[in-house]
């Protein structure tokens, strides 16, 4: 556990280090800033993932997030910063409301109704624009004026945040309970478990870096609307990088999510890829799926393996 | 655990390997390099121009119709020598239709590719996640779409953004002139529920009352856009006794509602129409006929420029343009090459100037000059014409000026 | 209320191709026990393959927009053959080496699969939506009264929709295959004992439920536009039959396709701006109905 500490410690090092070796490129801070948001969101996911429930809320918490900033600057006048910690207020609140009532629900029952979750709170974003702004979508100014140095490094107290949950979930008694509840719900109500207590305690651990994620990505993208706050496809990238690096782990999220994003804009941005690229990138999921079990973790361990 | 530390520090590597293999230079900026360092007396460098449109998503297929556009016009500018006998070269980015991904596509663009004009622009939304970013750089802007008044607020005062589509207002303005035409008092306005269809419903509701004494609207029904039902909302518009119908649906919309407008028997006098383009081969379908719409163009605009862009785009690519986004993009790139090769490159205060005093025979009908708008100095575009399917050919029926038929 | 006869009408009506699509997911998930997010591509697929086949008949082949009825004869069978075919591949290549592994890495799978295929059909052919100017989709029926009237299609659709759900219980009721898809999906262990071939009953079976995404998709001209993107806009609502019938519950589809469909129906006609808040209100009513009944409305296993 040391060790691991020890490594992630140099991580956050090199991670802070990143800056100066991007200089003044404003397009490749603008990937670092959301390589970071989406490694936080992947890591809050895999953390409910854990307890053996698989989320389509993710992206529902990130607008929830997204909206909560943005309104409490359009009607409060309310700083970003200050908005980041009301998101995570609410969004704890909200999640621990909705895991109360949706957390008996086990497989893809409970994957249906967090995402019909996300469906109504889209619409509700919709349908009440006089305080939302509908359809049109909300703006607010710039985080920090755009300065993106200092946005990363907002970005990174929210990775820290998703990393001490991950690693704490991992480290301390919670691990035993998190993973006898994902192995055998019964066999850990028998031993003893709180289930639904570790459940929703889980979830609304696990929307809280969720939420800040989307608090952070509206000031800094400065618009956006229902169909954009709310997206699926959100939701489905919050698990496809934990998949695809290594589920009930902190590291696998993270390389995950490094990974796919580095790839997928690579492939976007490079000719000869450009408007064919996400049909490589869908091969390549498929591909990993087949040829890497436990993703890119399991890979690396069967190396090891094979080598020794 | 030491190897988790290793495997850190190569994901480290490998997120600097990743962002070092995507500052690097393009293959094709690598060439003209090369070229000019070993002939410095040959032609100037190519001058870069960025194109920021959706290629991939549900847009796409408008965004194919922009590139086809600016393809056909980059082709006939080089021919003819290009500016000052510098090369142009088109820099296509993605926006796929989402604002994170629009705006990484815009700084590399801006910063990375150091283009000279930023080009393109469809959806609303996409343009107001770029509105921080473009005040930012202020780098010249010559933005194709993307109507929404919100958008042009957040442009006021910006000297450097031309824009060339009409207004959500202006739309909204010339399709009053034409309803106020027609003698009916009594119409129902349905509207995908998206900022495209809520922002023209609320024109139809509030404005268009105001400018057409007398005309009421009755009834205001919204739908999700891409539900295949609508059967129930045109029940009610039918009881609501609307004679006239207005549509703002999107293009998938489009048959489905005027089908199930059958299918319930709503018969209004006049069925308008404005979704952002019609299908492909709507004019085959039996639904068509005598729906009315508003549109910058038709490939029957009577303008020597619109004969010449559908002949030369028919040359090119075997096909007829698919929506009015060909001809507005061939136009977007002409005038912004004319202002280059008046201001040189590298020139803003120059460009602007000499955008300021563009005036175009566009293929789209009018002359284009930039006048002021409501809140940006330099919009394009003001008005649209309206037409009417008939015998699947879009005709033109108003302003009469421009008619190619009467209205039925 | 004098619009409720055919409110209710038009509900039963769209109920069939939710059945039909939603029953596809419900073979391989309820068998199988694979989340199928491609699913929606599969449907899209078969679209696509009911409208090359519209082109060719009243294109080359000369026989005009009259073709409706040669359309659905043909297209289904021919679509479905080639998917219960491109089904099984699939199932054989992708599907079965995953099958000891975690949930979660078939839904990858299937996820990946998804964004391949739709991206591949962008390239290969066009992001353009098309639609089919086929006669069916235009011609009304005049129902009785004089109220109303309907399109051909719409029956058309409903007609074979169900019939072909009927055709598919017939086949797991009566036939050896069927029984034994629904002994696997009673009990894997137990069916392996007495001597069922698991792995081949599996790939039958998402054949299976690939051909009835086929047939839905060539329904699917007849009432939409055909694009790429048409996959998703359609499996999150089957995904929530499948959900609100009960997993396993085969039969259920049917009941909950229709429950659905008439509310979606009821909603549009009589709540103040109902079609614009029809889907938020179509998953708020899964979402209640989770919470009351977690297993579902049918009998869960």
């Amino acid at each position: 556990m040391r060790r691991a500490l020890a490594g992630w410690a140099a991580f956050l090092v090199v991670a802070a280090l990143v800056p100066l070796a991007i200089g003044g490129d404003r397009y490749l801070m603008l990937l670092a800033n959301v390589m970071l948001m989406f490694m936080a969101l992947a890591l809050s996911w895999d953390v409910v993932a854990r307890t053996g429930q698989l989320s389509l809320a993710h992206g529902a918490f990130f607008g929830l997030g997204a909206y909560t900033v943005a309104l409490g600057h359009r009607y409060a006048a309310l700083h970003p910063l200050l908005g980041l910690l009301l998101a995570a207020v609410v969004g704890t609140a909200v999640a621990a409301g909705l895991g109360v009532v949706t957390l008996r629900l086990r497989g893809i029952y409970f994957a249906i109704a967090t995402l019909a979750f996300a469906e109504v709170l889209r619409t509700v974003a919709f349908q009440l624009p006089d305080i939302t702004g509908g359809p049109v979508g909300i703006s607010m100014p710039p985080l920090f004026d755009g300065d993106r140095l200092l946005s990363y490094y907002v970005a990174g107290a929210i990775f820290v945040v998703a990393l001490a949950l991950s690693l704490g979930v991992r480290y301390t008694r919670a691990h035993y309970a998190v993973t006898a509840v994902r192995t055998n719900e019964t066999v850990a109500a028998a031993m003893g478990v709180p289930v639904v207590r570790t459940k929703v305690l889980t979830f609304a651990a696990s929307a809280l870096v969720a939420t800040l994620a989307g608090a952070f990505y509206m000031p800094f993208i400065t618009h956006t609307d229902p169909q954009d706050a709310f997206e699926v496809s959100r939701s489905v990238a919050a698990l496809v990088f934990p998949i695809f690096g290594g589920i009930y782990t902190t590291i696998g999220p993270v390389i995950g999510t490094i990974v796919l994003r580095s790839f997928e804009e690579y492939l976007r941005v490079t000719p000869p890829w450009k408007e064919g690229y996400q049909v490589v990138y869908g091969a390549v999921i498929v591909l990993a799926v087949l040829f890497m079990p436990r993703g890119l973790l399991g890979l690396s361990q069967r190396v090891r393996a094979w080598r020794s | 655990m030491r190897r988790t530390f290793a495997t850190t520090l190569i994901i480290a590597g490998l997120v600097a390997a990743a962002c070092g293999g995507t500052a690097q230079p393009s293959p094709t900026t690598a060439a003209t390099q090369a070229t000019a360092t070993t002939a410095p007396t040959a032609a100037p460098k190519p001058i870069k121009l960025g194109a920021l449109i959706p290629l991939t998503g549900p847009l796409a297929a408008t965004g194919q119709d922009m590139k086809e556009g600016y393809e056909l016009a980059k082709e006939q500018i080089n021919a003819a020598g290009g500016v000052k006998g510098a090369q142009i070269e088109v820099i296509y980015e993605d926006d796929k239709g989402d604002p994170a991904t629009a705006v990484a596509s815009w700084e590399k663009l801006v910063n990375n590719e150091k283009v000279e004009v930023m080009m393109g622009g469809l959806s609303s939304t996409i343009s107001l996640a770029l509105v921080e970013p473009a005040k930012k750089a202020a780098v010249p802007m010559a933005w194709t779409g993307a109507a929404a008044t919100a958008f042009e607020q957040g442009m006021q005062g910006q000297d450097f953004f031309f824009h060339y589509h009409p207004w959500e207002y202006q739309n909204g303005d010339s399709a009053y002139a034409f309803l106020k035409s027609v003698a009916i008092t009594k119409w129902a306005v349905i509207h995908e529920d998206g900022a495209f269809g809520t922002g023209a419903a609320k024109g139809f509701k509030e404005d268009f009352p105001k400018q057409a004494p007398g005309a009421t609207v009755v009834i205001t029904e919204a739908f999700k856009t891409g539900s295949t039902d609508f059967t129930a909302l045109l029940n009610r518009v039918k009881s609501s006794g609307a004679e006239g119908v207005i549509i703002v649906p999107n293009t998938g919309d489009v048959i489905p509602l005027l089908t199930q407008m059958r299918e319930v028997g709503l018969k209004p006098k006049i069925t308008y129409a404005s979704p952002p383009s019609f299908p492909a081969n709507f004019g085959g379908s039996p639904v068509a006929e005598g729906v009315a719409g508003l549109t910058l163009w038709t490939e029957d605009i009577p303008a020597p420029a619109t004969k010449t862009f559908v002949a030369d785009f028919q040359k090119k690519y075997n096909k007829k343009p698919v929506s009015y986004w060909a001809p507005l993009a061939y136009t977007n790139l002409v005038t912004v090459v004319e202002a280059l090769k008046k201001s040189g490159p590298g020139n803003k205060a120059a460009w602007i100037k000499a955008m300021e005093e563009t005036s175009y025979a566009s293929p789209l009908g009018p002359t284009l000059k930039f006048s002021k708008s409501q809140f940006v100095a330099h919009q394009g575009f003001t008005s649209l014409v309206t037409f009417q399917w008939q015998s699947g050919k879009q005709e033109i029926v108003f302003p009469k000026d421009l008619a190619t038929k009467p209205i039925k | 209320m004098e619009a409720l006869p055919q409110t209710l009408l038009f509900g039963i009506l769209r109920s069939g191709l939710y059945a039909l699509t939603a029953l596809g997911l419900a073979i391989s998930l309820g068998v199988i026990g694979i989340v199928n997010f491609a699913h929606g591509e599969f449907v899209m697929l078969g679209a696509y393959l009911g409208f090359w086949l519209y082109l060719t008949l009243s294109g080359p082949l000369g026989l005009g927009p009259e073709v409706s009825p040669l359309v659905l004869a043909v297209g289904i069978p021919l679509s479905a053959l080639v998917l219960f075919i491109v089904g099984r591949g699939v199932f054989r290549f992708t599907l079965r080496p995953l099958l000891a592994r975690p949930e979660l890495d078939q839904m990858l799978l299937t996820f990946g699969m998804a964004i391949l295929i739709q991206n591949s059909v962008v390239i290969a052919l066009s992001p353009q939506a098309l639609d089919a100017n086929l006669g069916w989709r235009f011609e009304l029926i005049e129902m009785p009264g004089g109220v109303v009237s309907v399109t051909y299609a719409r029956v058309a659709a409903f007609v074979l929709s169900m019939a072909l759900v009927a055709g598919t219980y017939l086949l797991l009721a009566r036939t050896r295959i069927g029984k034994q898809m629904r002994a696997v999906a009673q009990n894997r262990l137990g069916a392996m004992v007495v001597g069922i071939h698991v792995d081949r009953v599996y790939e039958v079976a998402f054949g299976l439920s690939l051909a009835l995404a086929a047939g839905a998709g060539v329904m699917l001209i007849f009432s939409t536009q055909v694009s790429p993107f048409i996959g998703l806009a359609t499996i999150l609502k089957a995904f929530s039959i499948v959900v609100l019938a009960g997993l396993g519950n085969l039969f259920g589809v049917v009941w909950a396709s229709l429950l659905l469909g008439v509310a979606e129906q009821v909603i549009s006609q009589y709540v103040p701006n109902g079609a614009a808040l029809r889907d938020g209100l179509f998953f708020l009513i899964i979402f209640v109905v989770l919470l009351v009944r977690p297993g579902g409305l049918g009998r869960s296993r």
